[in-house]
């Protein structure tokens, strides 16, 4: 066992109404598009087993609503989370320009320790979509990224399946890396300490 | 309580798979409720579960001859349990509560030893029962399920009035069962059972009170260790109790057999499981000690009937209820009482829906009704015309390149700015809107995709009613503009469409619903969080087992069941059934608020599976993947009999001033007659099962009793 650490990565992913949200989460966890996804309302998350630097970890990728007002909510869903995938539509630029106040609202909601270097990635999706349509360039979208801290930057289709698993397993490493800093801070105490004070650990365990 | 034999037979054999559970001998017996002899249930009880004083009873039941029988039985109410997508068919399934089917049971196998007779015997014994009962059963193509059929033969003077042993004896208590519960207890013996789980059971519990071993009394009194007690041999019982305590504590128990039935039924899963390694065990299901069953709904609903029959209101019906002049205001009553207990037939619910949300004055000639339908085409087309102008307005401007954004199409979709001028707010809302009415029910027939030269809404080819619903979405917006559109609206506004198949129509019945709904679509959110707020407390009220695991479990903020609430368990049930949902929770007479009481139903439903639920996103995860899968008869009936259970237990244990600011209800029974009345409160036999919620309610404050109380607000 590798200290109290958890084999659970918990990732939200947050954006405007139809970015698509639950499209991108069904594409990486089941390989499947659908035109019939319903919107969204309360929070659901699927969950699927990866390999990152050779340990297997299990993501639980939660789905929100998109709508802002539902948001009062999020304490509950955020709890916890070690990454947070922004998610705009490409074509789409009110909802580029609002990554801004989800991005604050979820620092505000979630409550991370060290919100400076909480991983954040941003997604720009729907790039299947005819060039003529498209609003946001991709300079402008990393701009922004670089702006707020480096952020991640991935340009996807949910619907072809273009970038996705590239997107998600930045996610899943990023997590990961966020999770190894969070422990070396960590204040939750082990079950046993090894390197305490021994014989207060054995009180407190075992004298029956 | 179906306390009293009406007639039974000995040597009924339980048949099963599972090797150790072959062999249980017992009866198989009709029983009937005191209160009303309509009421027979068909149970079956191993005879080692029988105490010797009243095995006499049941021997005499099962002894008769035809010639015995004197007295008659009248048998009007359906046998057993109803299920299936015809409500009004009368339905005896020869299965269990739960949904799985009756073992089979032999009749004399012991003298078959050969060839197991199987279950036909047992059919053609109850068959002929009924018969008797004016009663038969016919054959469906599925196998172990039979009809009640309507046939109502001449009553034959049968049977006599058994001599009846004392009603608060054990035995009856278990028997109060009814169909399936009672079938469920395995019939092994007592002590081989103890020895398999039972001290293994035990010893758990010794260690839970390790720090005090030598009050083993403790012990057993303790909660979890109740079910047990019925199941621990009389003299290992009075060894760790006086027996005035066992006797005590069995009598608080009333129910004891239901948890006799729910454990045993455990362990027979548990048997067969291990016995059939191919199957792999449900993960859901873990350690069973962990599961309180004493607020399960087996339990709960021993002494209460739901209403619901599942006979809708008819075109019929609801046109012979309109005078000369058209008006229907002389059953008001009724029609609330009948939809209450059935829904509306889908022919009749064009018309009846207008009532039910309101939209129409029950005293409204037809007349009246004709001309307030001119005004209000009228003032829907205005206030169509409004945003159509806006939205034109708005695509001039952007072409003639004043527009604020690069194309018209391009509205934000988290949600609206409150200090944006109307213009961009209409437009943003089409947008929104657009996004949503795509998405919502489009693969449903009414609104399914047309078939050729369709025109495109939000990027998709999307049939001509879907515009319809946008347009009645947007019109709303106008005509509630502070508002403005939120997401679940569209999903609460398309069975109505499909009802009323007419865009008028449909939005006049939506906006008068919505007056009921729009407090969960407030900016601020405070209508949502009221809901869950009282679906809490009522859980709590009910179910504080149940509450404590979500405790435990950070769900009680009952975020969980935020779909549920928000648009009234539409993306909760087919689409097909919905309506029949909300017909009822609209119509019903005894409380504003009777989607809590379903929402707490389908928690209690599912309990067990609750329990095994660990963590918040767990539970979360459990109970979205409840769409779609629970039956809405179940879930009214459920609802109905845990609204008569929480009132009893306000009218118990809330202080007196609380009790009495309690708004008298009205009678369903007499509103059915169209006649008014209020109940009587409270049911006769609830006063055992009631005090098994003693130790739960001292931390009730006023502040909660006086929220609690809101939810039995009787509608005006």
């Amino acid at each position: 066992m590798r200290g109290g650490r958890k084999a659970l990565l918990k990732v939200i992913i947050l954006g405007d109404s139809g970015v698509g949200k639950t499209s991108l989460m069904n594409q990486y966890v089941n390989n499947k598009f659908s035109t019939q996804y319903k919107a969204t309302i309360g929070a659901d998350f699927l969950t699927k087993e990866v390999l990152v630097e050779e340990r297997s970890v299990t993501m639980q990728i939660w789905d929100t609503a998109g709508q802002e007002r539902f948001q009062s909510l999020g304490v509950a869903f955020y709890r916890g989370a070690d990454c947070c995938a922004l998610v705009y539509d490409v074509n789409n630029v009110k909802s580029f320009e609002n990554l801004d106040s989800w991005r604050d609202e979820f620092l505000l909601q979630a409550n991370p320790r060290d919100p400076e270097n909480f991983p954040f990635v941003v997604i720009g999706n729907k790039v299947d979509v005819e060039e003529s349509k498209r609003q946001v360039t991709q300079k402008r979208a990393m701009a922004w990224c670089q702006q707020k801290g480096n952020i991640p930057y991935f340009e996807t289709s949910a619907k072809e399946g273009i970038n996705v698993e590239q997107a998600f397993f930045t996610i899943a490493k990023n997590s990961l890396k966020q999770e190894a800093d969070v422990e070396l801070y960590s204040d939750f105490p082990d079950p046993i300490k090894i390197d305490g004070d021994t014989s207060v650990a054995k009180s407190a365990g075992c004298e029956c | 309580m179906y306390t009293h034999l009406v007639v039974a037979r000995s040597s009924v054999l339980r048949r099963d798979n599972d090797a150790a559970e072959a062999g249980a001998n017992g009866f198989l017996y009709l029983a009937r409720r005191p209160t009303n002899p309509a009421d027979i249930a068909l149970c079956w009880m191993p005879a080692a579960r029988i105490p010797p004083p009243e095995t006499a009873a049941f021997l005499a039941a099962a002894s008769m001859t035809d010639a015995d029988r004197a007295a008659a039985v009248t048998f009007t109410s359906k046998l057993g349990f109803s299920r299936g997508e015809e409500a009004c068919v009368q339905v005896l399934v020869v299965g269990l509560q739960d949904g799985s089917s009756w073992p089979e049971l032999w009749i004399d196998a012991l003298r078959a030893e050969q060839q197991p007779p199987g279950l036909a015997p047992v059919v053609n014994m109850v068959r002929s029962w009924l018969r008797r009962l004016g009663r038969d059963l016919v054959e469906c193509d599925v196998p172990n399920i039979f009809f009640l059929s309507d046939r109502l033969a001449a009553m034959s003077r049968w049977p006599p009035t058994l001599p009846q042993p004392g009603a608060d004896s054990t035995i009856y208590r278990a028997g109060a069962l009814g169909m399936g519960v009672i079938s469920s207890v395995v019939g092994r013996p007592i002590a081989t059972k103890i020895e398999d789980v039972g001290w293994s059971m035990l010893e758990q519990f010794a260690k839970v009170t390790a720090f005090a071993k030598s009050k083993t009394s403790e012990a057993l009194e303790h909660p979890l260790a109740r079910p047990l007690l019925p199941l621990i041999p009389e003299q290992v019982r009075s060894y760790f109790l006086s027996s005035a305590e066992a006797e005590a504590l069995l009598r608080e128990y009333d129910s004891a057999g239901h948890y006799l039935a729910r454990f045993s039924n455990e362990i027979q899963n548990r048997l067969r499981r291990r016995n059939r390694p191919e199957e792999p065990a449900p993960a859901e299901i873990s350690e069973f000690v962990d599961v309180d069953q004493t607020r399960a709904y087996e339990v709960i609903s021993a002494p209460y009937q739901s209403h619901f029959s599942g006979m809708p209101l008819t075109l019929e019906e609801w046109k012979s209820w309109h005078d000369e002049a058209g008006s229907v205001e002389a059953y008001r009553l009724k029609f609330f009482a009948r939809i209450f207990t059935g829904g509306i037939e889908p022919a009749a619910r064009r018309e009846a829906w207008k009532f039910l949300v309101g939209a129409h004055a029950f005293a409204s000639t037809a007349l009246d009704r004709s001309r307030v339908d001119r005004d209000r085409a009228e003032q829907y087309a205005n206030l169509k015309l409004s945003w159509q102008h806006a939205i034109q307005a708005s695509e001039e401007e952007a072409s003639a390149g004043m527009g604020l954004s690069p194309s018209p199409n391009s509205g934000p979709v988290g949600d609206e700015n409150e200090n944006a001028d109307p213009l961009t707010k209409v437009r943003e809302r089409k947008y929104r809107i657009e996004k949503d009415v795509v998405r919502t029910d489009r693969n449903t027939g009414y609104f399914a995709e047309a078939p050729a030269d369709v025109e495109q809404l939000a990027g998709l080819k999307v049939g001509p009613h879907l515009f319809v619903l946008r347009d009645i979405l947007m019109t709303y917006t106008i005509l509630n503009f502070d508002l403005g559109y939120v997401q679940g609206m569209s999903d609460l506004c398309s069975p109505i469409l499909e009802i009323m198949d007419d865009e008028i129509e449909a939005f006049w019945t939506f906006s008068h619903y919505m007056e009921r709904m729009k407090s969960h679509f407030a900016r601020d959110q405070l209508g949502m969080q009221r809901e869950l707020r009282r679906l809490e407390l009522l859980v709590r009220l009910v179910d504080p087992p149940l509450y404590r695991h979500m405790e435990l479990t950070d769900s009680v903020n009952m975020f969980c069941c935020f779909r549920w609430l928000l648009i009234c368990f539409k993306r909760e049930f087919p689409f097909s059934e919905i309506k029949t949902l909300w017909e009822v929770i609209l119509a019903c007479p005894l409380s504003e608020h009777f989607q809590i009481f379903v929402a707490a139903a389908i928690l209690n439903m599912h309990r067990t599976q609750i329990f095994h639920q660990r963590a918040f996103d767990e539970v979360l995860k459990f109970i979205n993947g409840l769409s779609d899968t629970i039956p809405v008869p179940d879930s009214i009936q459920h609802a109905q009999v845990l609204y008569y259970l929480a009132r009893d237990l306000v009218k118990k244990y809330a202080p007196t001033d609380i009790v009495a600011s309690l708004e008298t209800i009205p009678s369903v029974e007499l509103w059915l007659e169209n006649t008014a009345g209020s109940a009587v409160d409270g049911s006769a036999d609830s006063g055992q099962l009631l005090l098994a919620w003693e130790g739960d309610m001292d931390s009730w404050t006023p502040e909660e009793w006086q929220e609690v109380v809101q939810l039995f607000a009787v509608p005006k």
